[in-house]
């Protein structure tokens, strides 16, 4: 049973120049228990869709299409108000980018921990600081820490207090937007390991949303890989990454630096930049950089379900053997090799 | 390598700040002092590409600075050419700036947003009094080494226009246009996309091999330094902690604190270690004094001797790979 | 940047009629002569005498005053003198302020203490009685008053500007410089200058307004010029002939109220042009 089910969302944002269609029929579904990772390049509107889900967008954003569902309860219906509110409060809950740095600066982190338990979990005081003391230790920060201020903690420390405020309600699924860029590498992987153990002993649905395919190799079961907008491929990570069928996800791992490899291993840009998505191009929004586009492409195309829950939207799919084999030359994506 | 003279030496470098004190420390007569970089020394050959690695508070971005005499250091000497760096009488401060340049983090902040790109990059040129006649020919030579592409198309253009690939290679092309015997790149490509990474680390390494001039990389990113440079110095708090050719610290740290960062690298690989990390505890107080090796307190394999006694860095193996530990 | 001015006029109605009430008043004041049918200050009689306390109609078209001058010619030539201070006031302010917030923000230490001492002093001082102060030393003119607005209304754009600057030295483009090999005086004037001009602008376009105001508070008061004609002397001559009483509305409020669309008109403009100088970050 899916706990999450994202069907054709479509989200829009509106200015004065137009629409910008940054979230296309986006379809997605999340498991108790499972960690998804949405992996894609700033613009491809991977934050936006994370948004979507807790509904906290920007006020030009506006959700045009498609359904989200809650332990099958459509929660942008307006008929289920009262009880998608409790979702997206309780059910759900969201550490935005830099959230470490959204502290309130003048508050004790125990103030702020208070807050949060008391306004919306409904706990009086003594309650919420026993609770806060459990979550310090939950996350692995000694809880006469609570008495500090922001400015105290490493930058380490506030994203682990970020963490445990959003697990304070007991959510059912944690949506975390790049909560490990700004981080050093060490303690990146304690944050990482943070999750995992979070994952497993609370049982735990965690969407992860990065750019940095080696975080979700490390974490992630599923992984979601967003481009301009769409997924364009999905799936187990370990088919994704050893078996990519998109060449985007073939040209995304060129370009990763990989520290196991061999120094002759050549990097390899994807030349060009995304579509502008005020007017994306008909058809497959990566033709115009994709060095297997062909005449077809200029039609959408459609998402083919392979086995082993691997999918992906490409009207090459039935050649990905060769064409992954030539996309591991250099000399496909860069002309002058 | 060893009997020529280094093109850059840094001998027993410091830097140390000054922070605001509060009241008790005020009537206990203590100076709290930041060691941005402490008692450093090493030596650069001429053609090496340097990669200084390290987490945030290591010291890497102020040695960075050091080394272009953006800073003065608290002790010790930095030689460029043999001349120490801060004695440069008048005329030889241009001449040190027109053999060492930038290269900026922020692409979106490295370039005067009310400037065309053709005189950002002519600006290097107007200030260190390069004969207006060389002007267009250094202008076309750089732009394409950097591949900006067809020539004309960019000059005119303002760097809200462009993207931040396009920006980033302005910002190399800025620093080559002088031809410089030495460049320190400071991140150059971590607020770029991981798409575009490769576009610039490539121009780097073609630009290196065809001027053949000296760099060292700055970066917190072990896998990038790895692409780039062929010999690794691995700062913590301040100091050295190793430094050797990449492929070896990479395959066979040394140091304990090398060998946790090495493990903690994700990769994109699906099976990697999930182990603990071989270290403990969190990145300690910043004013903090030492008087045995900084990393004991966090140090898997610490004895008493780490506490009482500074390691010095030295050559451990034949490979001419130095550590800073009394175990190795 | 001149393509930036006229976007913005575009978008912001505020700054577009901001601009169009200069753009009139200028035009008045050019071709003051050609529209003011008398010379304001001459006394003029008519068939039964002196034309004193006419009210408004086809011959004089706001009456006169009780010395018996054209109001109308007077509002007219009254134009001249508003733009004359206030544009010469508001330059000074905006150049002297952007100097001395350059140099005070780019070189900091003793040279920023020395100027922001300064600034302290000047502020300090009570504007008005400054400026009266100044007239009785110096006699009563106009170039008094643009003297005194700039000795004193220069630490508002400096201070501004200074902490721009303060802001900006610190941005990687002019480190960039720096490395480059670029003189501070270049880096001052080259790079950082063109950032702040906006600032200096804005503070211009303010300054007008306030300039015009102190030039009509100072001749109200009666230290102002007598041989020119302004709007604000045009005020006192109205109090001090009990316009009031008299019910000769048409006499003090159309001069009341061309400096309020003066002075609006500034902030008007320095509205519109927030958007220029701060605009909403777009990512």
């Amino acid at each position: 049973m899916n706990l999450l089910s994202i069907n054709n969302l479509n989200v829009h944002y509106f200015g004065s120049q137009g629409a910008t269609k940054a979230v296309e029929d986006v379809s997605l579904s999340l498991k108790e228990g499972e960690l998804l990772g949405i992996v894609g390049e700033s613009g491809c509107g991977k934050t936006t869709l994370a948004r979507s889900i807790t509904g906290v967008i920007a006020p030009t954003a506006k959700i045009i299409s498609g359904e989200i569902l809650y332990k099958d309860i459509n929660i942008l219906d307006p008929k289920n108000k009262t009880k998608a509110q409790n979702v997206k409060w309780k059910e759900i809950s969201f550490i935005p980018q830099s959230a470490m740095n959204s502290l309130d600066p003048v508050y004790k982190i125990r103030d702020q921990m208070r807050e949060v338990l008391m306004i919306r979990g409904g706990f009086n005081q003594k309650k919420a600081d026993e609770k806060s003391s459990y979550l310090f230790d939950l996350v692995g920060i000694d809880d006469k820490r609570l008495r500090d201020y922001p400015h105290q903690f490493s930058g380490g420390m506030k994203q682990r207090v970020a963490i445990a405020m959003a697990i304070a309600l007991d959510p059912k699924i944690v949506i975390a937007d790049e909560p490990v860029t700004a981080l050093d590498v060490i303690v990146q992987r304690q944050i990482l390991d943070l999750f995992d153990k979070l994952k497993k002993s609370l049982n735990l649905s965690i969407i992860l949303v990065t750019h940095d395919i080696s975080v979700i190799a490390y974490t992630c079961q599923k992984v979601a890989v967003m481009y301009a907008g769409e997924i364009i491929e999905m799936g187990k990570v370990q088919s994704v990454l050893e078996r990519p069928l998109h060449p985007y996800t073939m040209g995304l791992n060129n370009a990763f630096p990989d520290l196991l490899s061999k120094k002759s291993d050549f990097l390899v840009p994807i030349e060009g930049s995304p579509p502008n998505l005020l007017n994306p191009p008909t058809g497959c929004r990566f033709k115009m950089r994709c060095p297997f586009s062909q005449v077809q492409c200029n039609n959408k195309p459609e998402k083919f379900k392979l086995s082993d829950q691997h999918q992906v939207s490409c009207w090459r799919e039935n050649e990905s053997e060769q064409i992954r084999i030539k996309a591991s030359q250099a000399s496909t994506w860069v002309n002058n090799v | 390598m060893s009997n020529s003279k280094p093109i850059l030496e840094l001998q027993n470098v410091s830097k140390f700040y000054d922070i605001s004190r509060n009241i008790k420390e005020l009537f206990a007569g203590i100076k709290p002092l930041v060691k941005a970089v402490e008692n450093v020394s090493f030596k650069i050959f001429s053609g090496e590409t340097v990669g200084i690695l390290g987490e945030s508070g290591c010291g890497k971005t102020t040695l960075g600075k050091l080394i272009l005499n953006l800073l003065e250091p608290s002790k010790g000497n930095i030689y460029f050419l043999s001349k120490d760096i801060n004695n440069y009488e008048g005329k030889q401060i241009k001449e040190f700036k027109k053999n060492v340049q930038l290269i900026f983090q922020n692409p979106y902040d490295a370039l005067n947003p009310r400037f065309t790109i053709k005189n950002i990059l002519l600006e290097p040129l107007r200030s260190l009094d390069f004969p207006a006649d060389q002007h267009n020919s250094l202008l076309a030579n750089v732009m394409n080494l950097v591949k900006l592409g067809n020539v004309s198309e960019y000059l005119g253009k303002y760097p809200h226009e462009l993207s931040g690939g396009q920006l980033q290679r302005v910002v190399l092309a800025r620093a080559l246009i002088i031809n410089p015997l030495f460049v320190v790149a400071d991140e150059p490509v971590s607020m770029l996309d991981v798409s575009v990474r490769a576009g610039i680390l490539n121009a780097f390494n073609e630009a290196k091999k065809k001027i053949n001039f000296t760099a060292i990389y700055i970066s917190h990113d072990l896998a990038l330094v790895k692409y780039v440079c062929e010999r690794t110095i691995v700062m913590y708090l301040g100091s050295i902690v190793e430094d050797g050719p990449t492929d070896e610290v990479v395959k066979n740290p040394l140091h304990p604190y090398t060998k946790a960062l090495v493990s903690a690298v994700p990769v994109p690989h699906v099976n990697q270690s999930h182990e603990p990390l071989p270290i403990k505890g969190n990145i300690p107080d910043a004013t903090a004094e030492y008087s045995g090796c900084k990393f004991a307190e966090r140090c898997p394999m610490s004895k008493e001797i780490c506490f009482n006694t500074i390691p010095l860095l030295e050559n451990k193996n034949e490979k001419n790979q130095k550590a800073a530990c009394h175990f190795v | 940047m001149i393509k930036n001015l006229f976007n913005v006029l575009k978008k912001d109605p505020y700054a577009l009629t901001g601009v169009l009430i200069y753009l009139f008043f200028i035009i008045i004041a050019i071709f003051a002569d050609l529209i003011a049918p008398n010379d304001p200050l001459r006394i003029l009689f008519n068939s039964s005498g002196l034309a004193r306390n006419i009210d408004p109609g086809r011959e004089f078209l706001l009456g006169t005053t009780s010395n018996g001058r054209d109001i109308f010619s007077q509002l007219v030539h009254g134009s001249r003198n508003a733009l004359y201070v206030g544009l010469t006031a508001a330059l000074a302010v905006a150049i002297l302020g952007t100097i001395v917030g350059l140099i005070s923000g780019y070189f900091g230490g003793w040279v920023d203490n020395l100027i922001m001492r300064l600034a302290d002093i000047a502020l300090g001082i009570p504007f008005l009685p400054f400026v009266i102060v100044l007239a009785a030393f110096l006699g009563p003119s106009s170039w008094n008053v643009v003297i005194a607005i700039s000795i004193l209304l220069w630490p508002n754009s400096g201070r501004v500007i200074r902490s721009q600057v303060l802001s900006l030295r610190e941005r990687a483009y002019i480190e960039s410089a720096k490395v480059s090999g670029c003189s501070n005086l270049r880096i001052i004037f080259v790079h950082i200058g063109p950032n702040i001009l906006p600032l200096s602008f804005l503070y211009g376009s303010i300054a007008i307004g306030w300039a015009i105001l102190t030039e009509a508070s100072i001749s109200f008061l009666g230290f102002g010029p007598s041989d020119v004609i302004s709007w604000g002397y045009m005020l006192q001559d109205a109090y001090s002939s009990q316009a009031l009483s008299l019910g000769a509305y048409f006499w003090f409020i159309p001069p009341g109220v061309c400096i309020v669309l003066m002075v609006v008109a500034g902030f008007f403009i320095s509205r519109g042009y927030e958007e220029i100088l701060f605009p909403r970050i777009k990512n």
